[in-house]
């Protein structure tokens, strides 16, 4: 494992997680005396040169991004040929591991989303890979998109290609899928997507492969919210399908008009928990609105005691616990070791 | 990312995938194994795709624990991207004159095929 970047400057302490194209380490900034995450490239993706400079690019564009919901990139470089991203470290957990979660949540968590995109952007950048794993919510609630720009970077190889499409394609807009540019409305569909599984439990669309993905875009009905969650309100449901329409024309203008849709009964929500959290800055009139009603229902929450995440009722947490990290299969010299290692692998893991 | 602050709550259970799917794969990336051992790299190719095909399939049905479907996505990515399809060598001719009346068609041919596998 790599110990030390920057000529020392950034000192790794441990893996927070390993992923289809990075592995992620917490480190301490020693110049600044502060924790940061640093992204690493695995070696295998970094034999193609124009994909590394792409990579520390567009790395650089996301780091001019400064925003609450975002999560800040401070620095990126190469370390013995190996690129890396030094971010903001964020303690707690993705969305892609809490499940379904009570309307005012996902309300609370979708209106925040929809702020830091705008702020992306109202600056010119589009994420490209929304998606639950990418959408972290710190112990005080607050919400912060991260790996702004990597997508697009990850666009140039055919093997992260590959990986992103087996990690997002639920996410993916019908014109990402159609292969044509993502825009600030793919995103938005990309977020509605999101919503719909945090309200459902499930995605958009049940699919089993890309094909079958475009087609149930192109031809498919999504099953109304309230049809599979009758608790929550039209005006969510309408807001996130809005959000899911399949012509980007359709869709609510931009992230911070589908904030206000999605805004519009904030303060009448079920919520079990509403954490404190700063003000999100959320273009538009119902910004102070929301402000209030976030700090009433804090109040509330903390006045009932509720510390609960998730629905469920069980779960008496205050925070969830640090997933359990997953060592990936053991590297292999040959194809047929790769594979065998992954056999392995599988069987170590299942239960 | 991890939480902070961890004291107060029990470690969490490791994730792990149910054994019946988990199996499945597994049978099915040794298959892909055992067809590059016994050279059959095409085969290989073709096993490798289904195990993809079945991978994502678990992944979008959530029957992939969370924490657990990046490493299992990039790791069947990975395999299938080494895989190559390498179709067996054009047995030789041994007399130039045949060579040269059919070597030609045998290489179309064989071009033919090879699209086809990709």
């Amino acid at each position: 494992m790599i110990e030390a970047l920057s000529s020392g400057r950034y000192r790794i302490e441990r893996a927070l997680g390993h992923g289809g194209m990075a592995t992620v380490y917490l480190a301490h900034d020693e110049e600044l005396g502060r924790p940061v995450a640093v992204k690493v490239l695995p070696e295998h993706l970094v034999l193609d040169d124009d994909f590394r400079a792409r990579f520390v690019r567009e790395a650089r564009l996301a780091g001019r991004l400064s925003h609450p919901n975002i999560v800040r990139v401070y620095d990126a470089g190469e370390a013995e040929g190996r690129p890396f991203i030094v971010m903001e470290y964020v303690p707690g957990t993705s969305l892609a591991e809490v499940g379904r979660l009570p309307v005012g949540r996902v309300v609370d968590v979708g209106v925040q989303a929809c702020a830091g995109l705008q702020h992306a952007h109202d600056a010119g950048l589009v994420h490209r890979d929304v998606k639950p794993a990418n959408l972290l919510v710190r112990e005080d609630g607050v919400l912060k998109i991260a790996d702004f720009g990597i997508a697009r970077a990850a666009e140039s190889t055919r093997q992260t290609q590959a990986g992103t499409l087996l990690g997002t394609a639920a996410y993916l807009s019908p014109e990402q899928i159609a292969g044509e540019d993502a825009t600030p409305a793919s995103d938005v569909y990309a977020l509605g997507a999101v919503l719909y599984e945090l309200l459902t439990g499930r995605p958009p669309y049940a699919f089993s492969s890309l094909g079958e993905l475009a087609a149930k875009q192109s031809d498919g009905l999504i099953e109304p919210v309230a049809d599979v969650e009758p608790s929550v309100p039209r005006e969510v449901e309408a807001a996130v399908m809005h959000a899911l329409a399949r012509d980007a024309g359709f869709r609510p203008g931009s992230a911070a008009e589908l904030a206000q849709e999605l805004g519009t009964e904030r303060d009448e929500l079920p919520t079990r928990r509403l954490p404190q959290r700063r003000a999100v800055s959320v273009r538009g009139r119902r910004g102070a609105l929301w402000l209030a009603a976030a700090l009433v229902l804090a109040a509330l929450a903390l006045a009932l005691g509720l510390a609960k995440l998730r629905n469920g009722g069980d779960d008496n947490r205050s925070s969830p616990p640090a997933p359990a990290r997953v060592t990936p299969p053991t590297p292999a010299a040959t194809a047929e070791q790769q594979a065998r290692n992954l056999a392995r692998w599988l069987r170590v893991h299942s239960r | 990312m991890s939480a902070c602050g961890g004291t107060q709550h029990a470690a969490p259970p490791p994730p792990t995938i149910s054994r019946s799917l988990a199996s499945s794969l597994a049978t099915q990336s040794d298959a892909v194994a055992a067809a590059l051992a016994a050279g059959n790299s095409c085969r290989a190719l073709t096993l490798a795709r289904t195990l993809q095909r079945r991978t994502i399939a678990a992944i979008n049905q959530h029957r992939v624990d969370a924490a657990l479907q990046e490493q299992l996505a990039s790791a069947v990515n990975a395999l299938v991207a080494r895989v190559h399809c390498a179709p067996p060598p054009v047995a030789p001719v041994h007399e130039d004159k045949h060579d040269e009346e059919h070597g030609r068609g045998k290489h179309k041919g064989h071009d033919k095929k090879h699209d086809g596998d990709d």
